[in-house]
């Protein structure tokens, strides 16, 4: 084959978040990030397994390709690294000397372990790392033309940037350079509150509304000098990111009152209160460059990559406050999505493919992109481990699950083909009653084993969502946040409005409390039939004996462990955790029939917490 | 301003920390010019012939604001990428600054 019209591969890979995904005749076969066959948490190594499963998903060898498409410029980023170095000598000399003989000897050869790695002698492209952002979240987008704008830590030199795309091609204007990065601000601030850069940062999202934004003017009087146009400057005296090993300095810790919180101590209200902070000053950010990308491309709808754009809190003001009609997200819209982005780049614009639209359904499928398992495979497992299960046929098997979840039961949710991104789609999920009080401490200490604080969200039936939600489109990659409607909220009382910070949790405040957070709002999926027709008819099912079209839904994993991938993964976390039954394909299985579970070793450490 | 004028300026700012920045600067230059001496032959080359990909390291002034962005690039294994591309977009005229280094890094294998 290996002609212009062949498979392309996309990777990204050696920073973090390493993933695959591969792209043939305009459509997305294949992506998967390589933590999910690794089990290794943000793993930032050669995404060998992610590379293979795509090549299997799509029936070819890397000989077949027409091309492997790299998702940033190592030589460029290595430029930056230099020149930091250099710009902040002799500071940052330990740093360099760590970083420096890596890069020199691996990094740079990044073409030499691409083809040893693929057995792959055919041309590898490279594309800079926001345009990968922005091709992932253009082209697979429901939008013929739109405007882009990308946002994370940063990739070569830019930490930011906004364009359009038209057709089946992308340009980007303007850009924001290094070391003013709103992703890093924010990374800072979840140094600061004692959890892990990279991937904490949703917990900073999540702790937010428990606070004040009471150091929002020192933000904006000594860190940040943001402008009109939401460009800024960051204040570099009070972070140590250039040169050090820490996010932030000395001078940060005298500005904020103390140093960091330690990791895994209590939270306390000033963590609260800085976290609701920095929120509000990203989700300024966020409103001013998308009302300048507005006033650059005259485009109605937006398109949004990059980790930035995970905080669906953001998200939300955004399409509600924001001047855009329409917002697409790319769910995989960190790293990962960068191998999404590269392989379209390589197909629309070096192979100049034509790109088609179906208005209103984008080209994710879902997001169901990764491995899925056939009947025979799982039960292969179930029997190779003993396990006690029934087979049931799909309409049984919907009422069974719908009716355990009626009775407050946790069900883990293992059907189809695992999702690409950090959210679980109803594909790998752990599923519950949204209408207990109790489903939201009892899923995050017994079944997640994580701090009592997060919040989960609620998958409902897309046609019934207006009634529960304040929003009136689809939200299919829960990166959207909407206030749960009015008529549903339960006041506070007095003696609630006199709590503050953690002892405002599990005060119920609507009428699914489970996935109601405590400023009202909810991190919404919305549910098509004609994209999830299981989980829908699941829902359907819940919702016939409830009244009620909503179920809590998390991720299938405990804290710092990727999402469950195979049957074995999702077996294994049933096992090890308070879930009540477990539905793998039409097995189902009910933890009080299982044979008694044995480890030899400590199983929770296992996984680093995240 | 150009290489002497910083230098002068710069130290008469701070000298020990202009004394050690550049010290440790050209210490790192050289780690990474023997670096690259470690492959003898690459893609084929010798690495002096080999050294057609240049870095062009500048004590770049920081860019602030929406800049424009270079033009779409997209590029091959092998292929030279251009100057403006090296730099990332910036131009060496935009560099007031005066000094550059250039740094050999051996083509991509």
């Amino acid at each position: 084959m290996n002609d212009k019209q062949g498979p392309v591969l996309g990777i990204s890979a050696f920073y973090h978040d390493s993933a695959a995904a591969i792209v043939r005749d305009s459509e997305i076969v294949a992506a998967a990030s390589e933590e999910r066959f690794t089990r290794k948490k943000g793993d930032a190594s050669f995404p060998a397994h992610a590379v293979a499963y795509c090549l299997k998903e799509a029936g070819i060898a890397a000989k077949d390709l027409a091309c492997v498409g790299f998702y940033d410029k190592p030589l460029l980023k290595f430029e930056r690294i230099l020149e930091t170095y250099v710009g902040t000598a002799p500071k940052g000399f330990r740093q360099f000397l760590m970083a420096g003989p890596l890069w020199i000897k691996e990094k740079l050869f990044t073409d030499r372990q691409l083809r040893d790695a693929l057995g792959y002698e055919g041309d590898i492209l490279y594309a800079e790392h926001h345009e990968s952002h922005a091709a992932s979240a253009f082209f697979p987008s429901p939008f013929e033309e739109a405007a882009i704008l990308t946002m994370d830590g940063v990739g070569e030199w830019a930490t930011a940037s906004y364009g359009a795309g038209r057709g089946n091609d992308i340009e980007l204007l303007k850009e924001l350079f290094w070391p003013d990065s709103l992703g890093l601000l924010y990374s800072a601030f979840t140094y600061y509150t004692g959890f892990k850069v990279n991937s904490g940062e949703y917990k900073v999202m999540g702790l937010a509304p428990y606070g004040e934004p009471k150091y929002v003017n020192l933000i904006y009087d000594h860190l940040i000098d943001l402008k009109e146009d939401g460009s800024f400057r960051l204040n570099q005296e009070y972070f140590d990111y250039l040169s050090g090993f820490t996010m932030t300095n000395g001078r940060f810790e005298k500005l904020f009152g103390g140093p960091p919180r330690v990791a895994e101590t209590n939270l306390t209200q000033r963590e609260m209160d800085l976290a609701r902070s920095v929120q509000d000053v990203c989700e300024e950010v966020m409103l001013r460059m998308a009302r300048t990308v507005h006033k650059a491309t005259g485009l109605e709808n937006l398109c949004l990559a990059g980790g930035v754009a995970l905080n669906c809190v953001g998200n939300g003001r955004l399409l509600r406050e924001g001047p855009f009609k329409r917002l697409w997200i790319q769910p995989a819209a960190g790293d990962a999505g960068g191998a999404l982005g590269v392989a379209q780049l390589a197909w629309h614009r070096h192979f100049k493919q034509p790109r088609t639209v179906t208005p209103g359904k984008d080209k994710m499928r879902g997001a169901y992109l990764g491995p899925g398992f056939s009947e025979t495979e799982t039960e292969g497992f179930l029997k190779a481990v003993g396990a006690a299960y029934h087979r049931l046929e799909r309409q049984p098997l919907l009422e069974a699950t719908a009716r355990l979840l009626a009775d407050e039961k946790i069900v883990g949710w293992f059907n189809g083909r695992m999702e690409f991104g950090p959210r679980a789609l109803g594909s790998r999920s752990i599923l519950g009653d949204p209408r207990s009080p109790r489903m939201q401490a009892q899923m995050n200490i017994k079944i997640k084993f994580r701090e009592g604080f997060r919040p989960f969200a609620p998958s409902v039936l897309r046609e019934r969502a207006g009634d529960y939600f304040e929003m009136d489109c689809e939200s299919p990659y829960m990166l959207l946040v909407a206030p749960v409607k009015k008529a549903r909220q339960i006041p506070m009382t007095v003696e609630q409005r006199r709590l503050w910070g953690l002892d405002l949790l599990n005060q119920p405040r609507s009428d699914i409390p489970a996935v109601t957070h405590i400023d009202y709002s909810a991190r919404v999926q919305t549910v098509s039939r004609d994209v999830n027709p299981d989980y829908y008819d699941l829902i359907r099912e819940f919702e016939k004996l409830t009244g009620c079209p909503v179920v809590v839904n998390t991720s299938f994993n405990v804290r710092g462990e990727p999402i469950v991938c195979t049957p074995k993964d999702a077996h294994t976390c049933f096992m090890r955790t308070h879930i009540d039954a477990l539905v793998l394909g039409p097995f189902l299985l009910h933890k009080m029939e299982q044979p008694a579970w044995k480890e030899t070793q400590n199983w929770k450490q296992e996984f680093q917490l995240d | 301003m150009n290489l002497a004028t910083h230098l002068l300026w710069d130290g008469f700012r701070n000298p020990s920390r202009t004394l050690l920045r550049h010290a440790t600067f050209v210490k790192s230059i050289r780690k990474g010019v023997l670096a690259a001496s470690q492959f003898p032959e690459v893609g084929g080359q010798p690495v002096c012939q080999a050294l057609d990909e240049v870095f062009v390291l500048h004590a770049r002034p920081r860019r602030e604001g929406w800049v424009p962005k270079s033009p779409k690039s997209m590029t091959a294994a092998g292929d030279k990428p251009a100057a403006t591309e090296m730099l990332g977009g910036a131009v060496a005229s935009e560099n007031p600054v005066g000094y550059r280094i250039l740094l050999g890094i051996p083509r991509r294998a």
